[in-house]
């Protein structure tokens, strides 16, 4: 039949091509189940759409599983192992086959992302961190399946592997380690390590046929993703954007006044020099104080991130929105730092404060209108890697009440906000009118489920005050209906340090 | 063109094979016989480069087994019992899937054993039964036309017709191209016809291998009648043997007529006998079957030789 002998090439393509033909049909249900969910999480982004997310990876590592049984490495009763085939050739058919269903899955993942309109960085992020978790999860099925002598083994082994997983991932709850995040940029590192040590022991394993060493080996990768699992925990503390921000943008912070008592620092802030377009925030303070008997103590409590000015916020050519009404912020600026003091340090600094300073990172914030769409129920548009749709537009006798499901790429366990980013905020903006309103946000619901784009869905309500620059009531509805949605966002553009001295004579301390 | 030497071969505590050394020339039809267990499949499964052996060196077209090309792998067909074939194939896509790999390929050939077989190419390989599979796995084996034949039970589920038709389409074609074929089976009477060279395996170590002229001349089967009853050299009250020549491997006593199953020199058997065995009214000579010479080497113990007595 054939004249010469097959290249490895030849072999790889002839042997993915009958895996091809063999799961035809499990194929066919999965680029189904892979249709469905694009359609759930463009149109409905929820839990179900989660859970059909869940199902087209399971499913994947599975056909993975299948297609590498059907010429398994492990058992020397193959019909495979009795041909000339070239152990290297099927193992890379394996691979290809392993990448065929990643594909697949991902190029629905991408018009999904694709729909939310991100920046090109944002993409390739994106793309780069779900490539990353479907060749893991494949890369460790087609591994299992190479040590295991059948399907019904593969799955078991493949089901202890996820239950030992999720329970690893607990340690860190268990051990009180609330706020336990790994280093994004490690458990990056190590899912990679883990997918190179899958294709490097399945190929070992495909060409020395030695299944001891294989299962032994197997264990390496598992291990290399379990932190991975740890970090899913919630951050009491997030970091601020590490870039520096450059100093003609900064804006200096001065400390004013300051109260202490028994369990909170209350310091008052004076802001200047701030550009008018920016928001600043202050994150992670800490308070240094020297007693007068010479005791030192630093109160490194909870402190959330404080927002400095209100920033000024361009919706169109003179139109500019300035969130006054909503976010007035009181002057000086106050600010709480929660502590325990020990009697010891209560009874130092009883007696006085000769110094004080306080540490911390102003994160520079840069509101930007991202997506804007017509007022109407069924309306959707993606910008900036977010992507919104209204689903419901509810009119009550006071209010107009909105259901919104809002969808953002590039958050995943990975992200040094593991919570899911920031929501927006949105206004109802008649452009023509120079008149907007604000929508308050309730009854959020949602999730960052660690598949690369997190969801919620809220409910807008139109505000009770007046609109910003006209007396119009924006529960009226045929101004409602000539308006726009906008979204506003404030991503970091970066931060700086910030270290606050503290006049001892400022601080008063109370009992 | 199989040379094996020292070869060894464990599985954790169990030792498969030790110390083996085979010898299979070329052209050669080799059966290996054995009990259960001797470690035959092992064999076959280090010589087609399923398995590593553990000690010893395994030469194959005078090449280690692990440094055999594909081209040498091609000339190489291989059937085992038990294999898993693809069920979800059909038999026609499995000749399909096969043939590309083997630059030898026969379509012709491949139309005519599937004749002879009475293969249906619609048919879905999970739907055969065990001989049928069989029978597609040895399509696929001879079709390339291999220089080297690896067969493990080949017969396993045929019928007798099949089997006869098998073993002269392998005899016919191994001597007009010249193939070596090694075959591992438990049908010793299709080997009978098949092979012209014979090894014993046992527990692991080859107890001879020999061309099957030289089998056929020193393994006898050897028909005694005596005059009397009177006592026997060589048995104790057990009825083992304690004082048997060593070339004896089994006595059979019913009353006055003893089958003895003899490896040794044919010229000077009678002669043996008349001197152990005293009383001898007649002795007949033929070679032994190797059915006989598998039931009298298999349970063989160290030092015991079967001896069974009847009224």
């Amino acid at each position: 039949m054939g004249d010469r002998m097959m290249t490895r090439t030849q072999q790889t393509v002839h042997v993915v091509m009958k895996d091809i033909r063999m799961l035809r049909w499990m194929l066919g249900a999965y680029a189904l189940l892979i249709g469905w969910w694009t359609i759930q999480w463009l149109v409905a982004p929820s839990s179900f759409a989660v859970l059909a997310w869940l199902a087209g990876l399971t499913f994947g590592a599975i056909l993975t599983g299948m297609a590498v049984q059907a010429d398994s490495p492990y058992r020397s009763d193959g019909f495979w192992a009795g041909q000339p085939f070239d152990a290297l050739a099927v193992f890379g058919a394996k691979i290809v086959f392993a990448g065929l269903v990643a594909g697949g899955a991902l190029a629905g993942w991408l018009v999904v992302a694709l729909a939310h309109q991100p920046t090109a960085s944002e993409l390739t992020r994106f793309v780069g961190r779900s490539a990353l978790s479907w060749g893991v999860m494949l890369g460790l099925s087609a591994m299992i399946a190479a040590v295991t002598p059948d399907l019904r083994t593969f799955l078991l082994v493949g089901v202890i592997g996820f239950a030992a997983r999720n329970i690893g991932g607990l340690v860190p709850r268990m051990a009180g380690l609330e706020g336990f995040a790994p280093d994004a940029t490690l458990m990056a590192g190590l899912s990679v390590a883990a997918l190179l040590a899958s294709v490097t022991i399945l190929a070992h394993v495909y060409r020395t046929r030695r299944q001891r060493q294989g299962i032994g080996l197997a264990l390496l990768p598992f291990f290399m993703i379990l932190p991975a699992s740890m970090g899913s925990a919630t951050l009491e503390r997030p970091e601020p954007a590490a870039s520096e921000v450059a100093a003609a943008r900064r804006a200096v912070i001065e400390v004013v006044d300051a109260v202490l008592d028994r369990e909170q620092v209350t310091v008052f802030l004076r802001v200047s020099g701030e550009d008018p377009g920016l928001g600043y925030s202050l994150f992670g303070a800490t308070v240094h104080l020297v007693a007068a008997d010479g005791a030192s103590i630093d109160l490194d409590g909870i402190s959330r991130p404080t927002l400095l000015n209100v920033p000024n916020v361009a919706l169109g050519p003179g139109i500019e929105w300035t969130p006054a009404g909503q976010l007035r912020l009181q002057r000086p600026l106050a600010m709480g730092i929660d502590f325990d003091l020990t009697p010891e340090q209560r009874a130092s600094l009883a007696a006085g404060i000769t110094d004080a300073r306080i540490d911390g990172r102003i994160e520079v914030l840069e509101p930007a209108t991202g997506v804007s769409i017509p007022f109407e129920t069924g309306a959707s548009g993606g910008s900036d890697g977010r992507r919104i749709r209204i689903t419901d537009i509810r009119e009550t006798r006071y209010e107009t009440v909105a259901r919104v499901l809002v969808s953002t790429v590039g958050t995943d366990r990975f992200e040094r906000h593991p919570v899911g980013s920031p929501l927006p905020e949105f206004l109802l903006v008649d452009v023509a009118r120079s008149e907007i309103g604000r929508l308050d946000a309730r009854s959020a619901t949602g999730a960052n489920p660690g598949t690369g784009i997190s969801y919620s869905d809220l409910e807008l309500s139109t505000p009770q005050p007046p609109l910003v620059g006209s007396t119009t009531r924006p529960s009226h509805q045929p101004w409602s209906h000539r308006a726009q949605l906008v979204a506003i966002d404030w991503p970091a553009i970066g931060s700086y340090p910030v270290s606050l001295t503290v006049s001892p004579g400022s601080i008063r301390i109370v009992e | 063109m199989i040379e094996a030497t020292g070869l060894t071969h464990r599985y954790g505590s169990l030792t498969a094979l030790t110390d083996l050394d085979l010898s299979v020339p070329e052209g050669s039809v080799y059966a290996l016989i054995g009990p259960n267990g001797a470690g035959k499949t092992t064999l076959l499964q280090i010589l087609r480069g399923l398995r590593h052996p553990s000690l010893g060196e395994v030469l194959v077209f005078g090449k280690p087994v692990g440094e055999l090309t594909a081209a040498d792998r091609a000339a190489i067909g291989y059937v085992a019992e038990g294999m898993r074939l693809p069920g979800w194939m059909t038999v026609g896509q499995l000749e399909a899937y096969v043939g590309p790999l083997y630059p030898a390929w026969d379509n012709t050939l491949a139309d005519e054993l599937r004749a002879r077989f009475r293969l249906d190419p619609a048919r879905r390989i999970g739907a055969l039964s065990k001989g049928e599979r069989m029978k597609a796995a040895l399509l696929c084996a001879l079709a390339p036309r291999p220089r080297l034949l690896l067969m493990d039970e080949p017969f396993s589920g045929m019928d007798a017709l099949v089997k006869d038709e098998l073993v002269r389409g392998v005899l016919e074609s191994a001597g007009v191209e010249g193939w070596t074929v090694l075959v591992c089976s438990h049908d010793l009477g299709e080997l009978e016809m098949l092979a012209d060279h014979l090894g014993f395996l046992d527990r692991g170590r080859l107890l001879f291998s020999e061309p099957m002229d030289v089998v056929r001349e020193t393994f006898c089967r050897v028909e005694v009648v005596t005059g009397g009853t009177g006592e026997t050299a060589g048995t104790d009250a057990a009825g083992t043997s304690t004082g048997w020549p060593a070339g004896w491997l089994s006595v059979e006593r019913s009353g006055q007529r003893m089958s003895i199953l003899v490896r040794d020199d044919a010229t000077t058997i009678e002669s043996s006998i008349r001197s152990v065995i005293p009383g001898v009214t007649r002795v007949e000579i033929r070679p032994a079957t190797l059915r006989e010479i598998f039931v009298a080497l298999a349970p063989r113990q160290a030092g015991v030789i079967r001896t069974w007595e009847t009224a």
